[in-house]
């Protein structure tokens, strides 16, 4: 039985509603966890606030924050998943369905003739990532609002190959999450991507910037360079909305691809403590999991 | 940077008393109540300025007010308008009007995230003028201290850009991080 139209347009709403109106439960855990290690009492009182500001929002059903961000959709698609609708149709309807309601403010304009009316989707918005899963008999859509501060300050860069590459990475990475700084809006949730081209290194960021924060890489050395950064980044003394503390990283996510013998590319891509995102599996039957 | 702790808590009325700004000091936390406005674009400001210069009168009286650099979502309601929802945007994104607006409409707070450039300090001080701090992220926290928006101006080129006049009770925390002696929290930041 194919999925049908209205159960993807259902499942879209409620993702983009809760990613706009909470903050996932493990990104609470690191924000509870690192009130209780933070030796700075300013912010500790800044991530209580946060926290609760976050409860509050779920309890009212309402946005986190004002910048209710970009619109992005990481699909995983089955290659046996049936769908009887226009997929990237359907996800711009949910986000303007949600938008028109509540409302959202319209944000987002024309690169170069920005005097006109602002959208909320339209001109290639909401942003729709798309990859396969061989065998698999559902779509897996992951949806986060890319709010305008943390993205702005996220940069891609592409070096030819040093002789310490690792250092490289290293400086790369620290010099993204000084020059951000509060704007941010820390502590953040650093995703990195090494290797692939252009296009793929910013992809590998983001992808990384939305993994579970508890999740290292599988691969125990990128594992342990993601605990090394982590602790590195934390020591920048940038703290919670770049006021002071320990507390300027809640994780470091890097992912990996191989690239050209000529080409060292990084990306970074930063997430702000809300670090809104919601996931969802819809299988062929119409069963629905939320991850 | 400096480690400080917290410093006092005060709750403060606007139009905001002069001395009472610059008995303020970084780390203070404070809380808001009366009138305020909420600008958060740059060409807003600008407006404000060039309709002063050329003599026109303005529809909203700026004079001595604190200044919220917070994106406002609001819904016009049988002639009414309620807020939905608001929260800080970064400031340094008005650093090059702010001193002019500071001087010309004797602003006493300014309320953004990120703190703001020397020249604006420089303005601060002259004045009587800090900087407070909003966290980032907290709608509902910020949302709930606006009592009513009392007026809306300057929505030409699209309501999401208006200026909004809020009445605030119970407004914060906000987070002193430039006071008029000059002094700063954190780094001062660019860009959105």
């Amino acid at each position: 039985m194919p999925i049908t139209r209205e159960l993807l347009f259902d499942v879209a709403v409620e993702l983009f509603e809760r990613a706009t109106r909470s903050v996932p439960s493990d990104t609470l855990e690191a924000l509870e966890k690192a009130l209780k290690t933070e030796t700075n009492e300013l912010a500790r009182y800044v991530l209580a606030m946060m926290l609760k500001n976050a409860r509050m929002a779920s309890e009212s059903n309402t946005v986190v924050c004002q910048d209710t961000g970009l619109p992005t959709f990481f699909l995983k698609i089955g290659t046996d998943v049936e769908i009887e609708a226009d997929v990237k149709k359907v996800l711009a309807e949910a986000v303007e369905k949600v938008s028109l309601e509540f409302p959202y403010r319209a944000a987002f304009v024309h690169p170069i003739f920005r005097d006109s009316a602002p959208l909320i989707v339209g001109g290639g918005i909401p942003i729709v990532i798309c990859d396969t899963l061989p065998r698999a008999d559902f779509i897996e859509i992951a949806m986060s609002p890319q709010p305008s501060g943390p993205e702005f300050w996220s940069r891609i860069e592409m070096i030819s190959p040093p002789s310490d590459p690792l250092g490289a990475v290293k400086g790369f990475v620290l010099e993204t999450v000084n020059r951000a700084g509060g704007a941010a809006c820390p502590p953040m949730v650093v995703g990195v991507g090494l290797g692939g081209d252009m296009g793929e290194v910013a992809k590998l960021a983001k992808l990384a910037s939305i993994r579970p924060i508890n999740e290292r890489n599988p691969d125990p050395e990128l594992a342990s360079l993601e605990e090394e950064m982590r602790a590195l980044l934390n020591g920048t003394g940038i703290g919670p909305m770049g006021l002071g503390g320990d507390t300027t990283v809640l994780a470091v996510n890097i992912e990996v691809e191989y690239c050209m013998k000529a080409w060292l590319p990084m990306a970074v891509c930063l997430r702000c403590w809300t670090n809104r995102r919601a996931r969802a599996r819809i299988y062929n039957d119409g069963r629905v999991e939320h991850l | 940077m400096r480690a400080i702790g917290m410093g006092k808590e005060v709750r403060l009325r606007t139009p905001l008393d002069e001395s009472a700004v610059r008995d303020l000091s970084i780390g203070d936390i404070v809380h808001l109540d009366g009138k305020a406005f909420a600008i958060a674009y740059a060409f807003q400001f600008q407006r404000a300025l060039d309709e002063l210069k050329g003599g026109k009168p303005l529809p909203m009286d700026l004079e001595g007010s604190a200044i919220l650099h917070f994106p406002t979502c609001f819904k016009e309601e049988g002639g009414r308008w309620r807020i939905v929802y608001f929260g800080p945007t970064t400031s340094s994104k008005f650093n090059k009007v702010t001193p002019e607006f500071i001087r010309a409409f004797k602003i006493r707070a300014i309320v953004g995230k990120g703190g703001m450039d020397d020249a604006v300090m420089a303005a601060m001080m002259e004045v009587g003028c800090a900087f407070l701090q909003a966290i980032g992220g907290c709608a509902v926290i910020y949302t709930k201290g606006v009592e009513e928006i009392t007026n809306v101006y300057w929505q030409e080129r699209h309501w999401t850009y208006a200026v909004v006049e809020l009445k605030l009770r119970d407004f914060g925390p906000l987070i002193v991080t430039m006071d008029v002696k000059g002094r700063r929290l954190g780094k001062e930041e660019r860009g959105p």
